[in-house]
């Protein structure tokens, strides 16, 4: 094989494997710069905080910071340490050194009224905010029907806006400007989808998965080698040894736990459906309630007999794995449809509340999105995609590409989801979510097979968690 | 702007959250394909930026993104050429201590801008076959079989033509005049 013949399998090879995979040794470097240039989702996100930034300043009204790093550098660390030991926990870490502390400030009175506002698009019982949710996603993006949302301004100043997206150049918007080639594509075939497809309900997933989802929420409370909001992200790409959760994080994810409510159902299968429906209420959100009958699961009565048969099992971690034969029954339950067990069942729309920074601008995003403002929205959720912990970059990733499909703007929306899913490739929720939502706009796009294999790595994600 | 004058770390790591994602995949990457040497850039960046805040002109700078995409892009060249010089130091140390050695070919330098303007000049100078096979696989996200099948070819050639076509796109992107 010549060396063109070889370098040519390498990209090939390179090409098929996950957004951020470093190239292969041997692939030349003019290969690697055009493929970066033409998909930056493709490059790896930086590895580094603003505190980095800070350790390495000498000169300027960041100097003091500079000479903090440095003193930290002489009795040991290094000026530019990427170790996720180096972040203080988040007890010990000054208030005011948070990212989006002015943000979360200025949020601060709309968190008080929008959360538990915010709470009900999540649920499927609250048809009357799902119906506000779709009024909302209908309006005209370019006339909002009302003043944009904007938090009182905090006590310490004004706060900051969302990124401004006019302030990228029009080439270079990596927040706004969708890929040159897939905006042609999209004008060019068939009719943007102006709502996402009605997707099969999460409501009434077998008992025979109830102790999955256990096994799985035990996991996620506090998995052993990824703090709690930490830089799990860099966890997995093995540069540091990840350091154990901050105990207050871990604790305050188990009372976030104990206290997920079991949201009220319909459905004929009773309690075990209305708590599985509670961690599924993603699917809901913005969308209407599916009324296609097949879908529901919930009102699926052939189901239903079946579940209620089921023995009732126990919520605790310590339960034993499915046997065979309920794991056969759930599948069967679940018809061939292969976007069912790719949504994770163990995402929590309020799992990131231990941070009180990440929760400000959740709302802050909910508010401007209820008020008929997605750009808004967008803008909003996106000052979180650097974040240091990558689920949450994943998530607001995940969260945007949402708003963006609702609004039929489908390359942009897959571009994001690359993005998210270019950040980390634990095995989360948050990056399940992604991938079933990169398959939804693959279909929605007339690529059903890219569809099926995102929907089937979702699946092997969910099934491994 | 006036946070950053101020010394704000509020407003520093507000910043750096907006854009140094974007900075990093879409300037210094495609530039410096190195991702240690693209996050020392990066972090380089930002530093600047907190040193000289008061450079900024918003009538020369046009935005902030630009003003720190043009600080990157120079750092990004100037840590290239020296990671090349180096390069090619090492080389010429190994040539001496093995003659038979091939030469590197010459250094092409860091070339490449990040605009999507850009990128779309770039692939309608190319070669149509070239710019099909670049746009199938990488703008339109197809996989090497379904390409392939569109371009009437196997998939083994199309792999050759797809990485020709990545030479010659590298080649013909275009630098900034900063």
């Amino acid at each position: 094989m010549s060396t063109e013949e070889t370098e040519a399998r390498l990209l090939a090879e390179w090409l098929a494997t996950p957004p951020g995979t470093p190239p292969p040794e041997g692939l030349s470097a003019s290969a690697v710069q055009a493929v970066y240039a033409l998909r930056p989702d493709r490059a790896p996100a930086p590895r580094i905080t603003i505190d980095d930034v800070f350790s390495t300043v000498t000169t300027g009204p960041y100097a003091a910071a500079g000479r903090r790093g440095q003193a930290r550098a002489a009795s040991g660390a290094t000026p530019v340490d990427r170790s996720p030991a180096r972040r203080p926990a988040p007890s010990a870490r000054r208030w005011w050194a948070a990212p989006a502390v002015g943000l979360a400030l200025s949020a601060a009175l709309a968190a008080i009224v929008v959360i538990p506002v915010a709470g009900h698009y999540f649920s499927r019982g609250n048809e009357q905010v799902s119906q506000e949710v779709a009024r909302s996603d209908a309006a005209p993006m370019a006339a909002p029907a009302s003043a944009p949302v904007e938090a009182p301004a905090p006590v310490g100043g004004a706060a900051p806006p969302a990124p401004p997206l006019a302030d990228l150049a029009p080439g270079d918007a990596s927040l706004a400007d969708p890929k040159v080639n897939m905006e042609g594509a999209e004008k060019a075939g068939p009719a943007p989808v102006a709502a996402p497809p009605s997707l099969p309900e999460m409501a009434a997933a077998p008992s025979g998965q109830g102790e999955a989802e256990a096994r799985r929420e035990s996991q996620s409370v506090a998995p052993a080698a990824e703090p709690a909001f930490g830089s799990g992200g860099l966890a997995e790409e093995g540069t540091a040894a990840a350091p154990p959760p901050p105990p207050e994080a871990v604790a305050e994810a188990d009372d976030v736990l104990a206290k997920t409510p079991s949201t009220s159902t319909t459905g004929a299968s009773g309690g075990k459906v209305a708590q599985t429906e509670s961690k599924n209420d993603t699917w809901d959100w913005g969308r209407k309630k599916s009324s296609t009958p097949t879908k529901n699961k919930a009102a699926d009565a052939p189901a239903a007999p079946a579940a209620a048969a089921r023995p009732a099992r126990s919520e605790s971690a310590a339960d034993e794995e499915a046997p065979a034969a309920e794991r056969a029954q759930s599948d069967k339950d679940e018809g061939a449809d292969p976007r069912a067990r790719a949504v994770p069942t163990d995402y929590r729309n309020d799992w990131y509340n231990t941070r009180s920074d990440v929760a400000a601008v959740y709302a802050l995003a909910e508010s401007q999105r209820a008020a008929g403002q997605p750009d808004s929205a967008v803008a909003t959720y996106l000052t979180l995609l650097g974040d240091a912990d990558r689920r949450v970059g994943q998530d607001v990733a995940w969260r945007a590409a949402r708003i963006h499909q609702s609004a039929g703007r489908l390359a942009e929306a897959q571009r994001l989801v690359k993005q998210g899913l270019s950040f980390s490739a634990a095995n989360t929720p948050q990056r399940a979510n992604l991938l079933v939502l990169d398959g939804d706009l693959s279909l929605a796009r007339g690529d059903a097979t890219s569809a099926a294999r995102s929907w089937a790595e979702a699946q092997k994600l969910n099934d491994a968690r | 702007m006036e946070g950053l004058l101020r010394g704000d770390r509020g407003a520093a790591g507000t910043l750096y959250a907006w854009y140094g994602d974007a900075l990093f995949r879409e300037v210094i990457l495609p530039r410096l394909p190195i991702r240690e040497l693209a996050e020392n850039v990066l972090v380089d960046t930002f530093r600047v930026v907190l040193e000289r805040a008061e450079t900024y002109n918003p009538q020369s700078d046009r935005s902030i993104y630009f003003w720190l995409r043009r600080i990157a892009i120079n750092r990004a060249i100037d840590v290239h050429r020296a990671h090349h010089r180096a390069r090619r130091l090492e080389d010429a140390l190994e040539r001496e201590a093995d003659p038979g050695a091939a030469v590197p070919a010459p250094d092409q330098g860091a070339d490449a801008d990040d605009t999507r303007a850009q990128v779309e000049a770039t692939l309608q100078s190319l070669n149509p076959r070239y710019a099909e096979a670049l746009r199938l696989r990488l703008l339109d996200d197809l996989d090497r079989e379904e390409c392939a099948a569109r371009m009437g070819v196997t998939v083994g050639n199309f792999d050759v033509i797809l990485h020709r076509a990545s030479a010659a796109f590298k080649k013909a992107f275009q630098p900034d005049v900063d």
